[in-house]
């Protein structure tokens, strides 16, 4: 499993409805059990490089593979920045995570064991009864991933999973991060315009340049000791 | 609370005041003891709760049915933007439409009975209901949206899982208007032509045999079956919307 980007060509119609070329010819891989934080400047693309990968939408050309796949076959988790409205506030913590296998349409018996898997790895800190609107923000993003996690995905996509937390959530949020990507076997892809917080999570860092929107640097942060 | 009580005791010694001092007509302005009166007499010697009981059938007849036919309608369409574009200016049209308009036609359709009220209370609900609930699903956070489909949300589970709920609050608003709309709407058409049973219908009573202090009683009556239709319905949202305010 793994992501692959190849020689992908994106335009878009700006504010000024003018075309802009944002990905020319952009290429990369991002393999199984790795981080990779992609840092850039505000608006160089960042997120449509993410929803193309997630399948929201398309490049004009190239070619972008999830674990071999055209994005849309597997399932992923796309971690968004506004975590309140990604959350769904009439249903509990426990509805929430379980969501995914709801509209699989799972029998109950099989969910109840599928959480039960996860909350043995992860330890909630908090009850599964809540609502998302009593718990922290920190705690709200990662009912967020867990959710996310809970229908094996093929790959995570995270934009600015940070970006609306204060400092105490983003360092506990990160701590709670770096636990759950020790343990699965997937390609994780993080976004975000604050190299501090992307430092605290990822292996390796891209740097990007302004639109059209190409790698300028890759920082290794980590080396990461997993089987690949 | 004891806010409230004092301004409607205050408001009642006003109004008795006015009438002792006779500066107003008794004829147009009946003092609060003699409606106090006439609504015990009316309790005691009427059908006032059949009138109360049939106004109610058809006010919540005719908005059930046009919560039942609206609010998956505008789901529907408001879900689909290109759909919504096309039905937008018909919605708005018909809900510019005084509903007491068409009460004629009404009449012409399905005769002088029930039906032809609770048909006129549907018109003029289900324009409402339907357009509320049509800029409701057509505001749904995209987000919320994407994070369903990227879940593996299909279309229909989006519908039902996802828009309707984030609609509701505006829903359950449109649901608010469209009773304040069926209460008038019921009770003029009771006014329009006579019906055995109805509030609008005894007051037209009342009016005709310069019963002012009955026509007093039932305009108070009106207006408190209101306020208790709506607190009844702030009641219900408080403990169905749970979340509202909170996010």
């Amino acid at each position: 499993m793994s992501i692959e980007v190849n020689g992908i060509r994106k335009s878009i119609v700006s504010a000024k409805k003018t075309k802009e070329l944002i990905f020319d010819n952009l290429s990369f891989q991002v393999r199984d059990s790795e981080v990779v934080g992609i840092y850039g400047p505000n608006g160089c693309g960042k997120t449509t490089l993410l929803n193309m990968i997630a399948g929201i939408s398309k490049p004009d050309s190239g070619e972008i593979k999830v674990a071999g796949e055209n994005p849309g076959v597997h399932t992923i988790s796309y971690i968004f920045q506004e975590y309140k409205r990604s959350l769904y506030p009439w249903m509990t913590v426990r509805d929430n995570i379980a969501f995914p296998l709801i509209i699989m349409k799972l029998s109950k018996q099989e969910i109840a064991q599928r959480m039960e898997k996860i909350i043995d790895i992860v330890k909630l800190p908090f009850s599964l009864d809540k609502y998302p609107y009593e718990l922290s923000g920190g705690q709200q993003q990662y009912v967020a991933i867990l959710r996310g996690l809970i229908s094996s995905p093929s790959a995570i996509l995270m934009d600015e999973p940070f970006s609306a937390m204060d400092y105490s959530n983003t360092i506990w949020l990160a701590e709670k991060m770096n636990e759950i990507f020790q343990t699965i076997q997937i390609p994780v892809v993080m976004v975000a315009h604050n190299l501090d917080q992307l430092m605290m999570i990822a292996y390796r860092v891209w740097f990007m340049s302004e639109k059209p929107c190409t790698i300028l640097e890759e920082k290794v942060l980590k080396s990461f000791a997993v089987s690949w | 609370m004891i806010k409230k009580l004092i301004s409607i005791v205050c408001l009642i010694l006003l109004w008795q005041l006015l009438t002792e001092t006779k500066w107003i007509n008794p004829m147009f302005l009946a003092a609060p003891i003699d409606v106090i009166h006439k609504g015990y007499q009316l309790i005691r010697e009427s059908d006032l709760f059949l009138d109360i009981l049939h106004t109610l059938k058809r006010i919540f007849i005719g908005v059930l049915s046009a919560i039942l036919l609206g609010v998956p309608f505008g789901l529907l369409i408001g879900f689909r933007k290109s759909a919504y574009t096309y039905f937008e200016g018909v919605l708005d049209f018909l809900r510019s439409i005084p509903p007491i308009l068409v009460f004629p036609l009404a009449l012409l359709t399905f005769g002088r009975g029930d039906a032809s009220r609770i048909g006129v209370v549907f018109f003029g609900c289900s324009a409402i209901l339907t357009f509320h609930t049509a800029q409701a699903a057509s505001h749904v956070s995209e987000v919320r949206i994407n994070s369903a489909r990227i879940l593996g949300a299909k279309g229909y589970q989006i519908l039902y899982r996802i828009i309707f709920f984030d609609s509701l609050i505006d829903i359950m608003v449109g649901i608010r208007v469209a009773l304040s709309m069926g209460i008038i709407i019921s009770i003029v058409t009771e006014m329009l032509i006579g019906t055995k049973y109805g509030l609008g219908s005894r007051v037209l009573d009342a009016q005709i045999s310069y019963d002012t202090p009955a026509i007093y009683f039932l305009v108070i009556l009106v207006g408190i079956l209101g306020m208790m239709i709506n607190k009844s319905l702030q009641y219900i949202e408080s403990k169905l919307i749970h979340w509202k305010d909170k996010i």
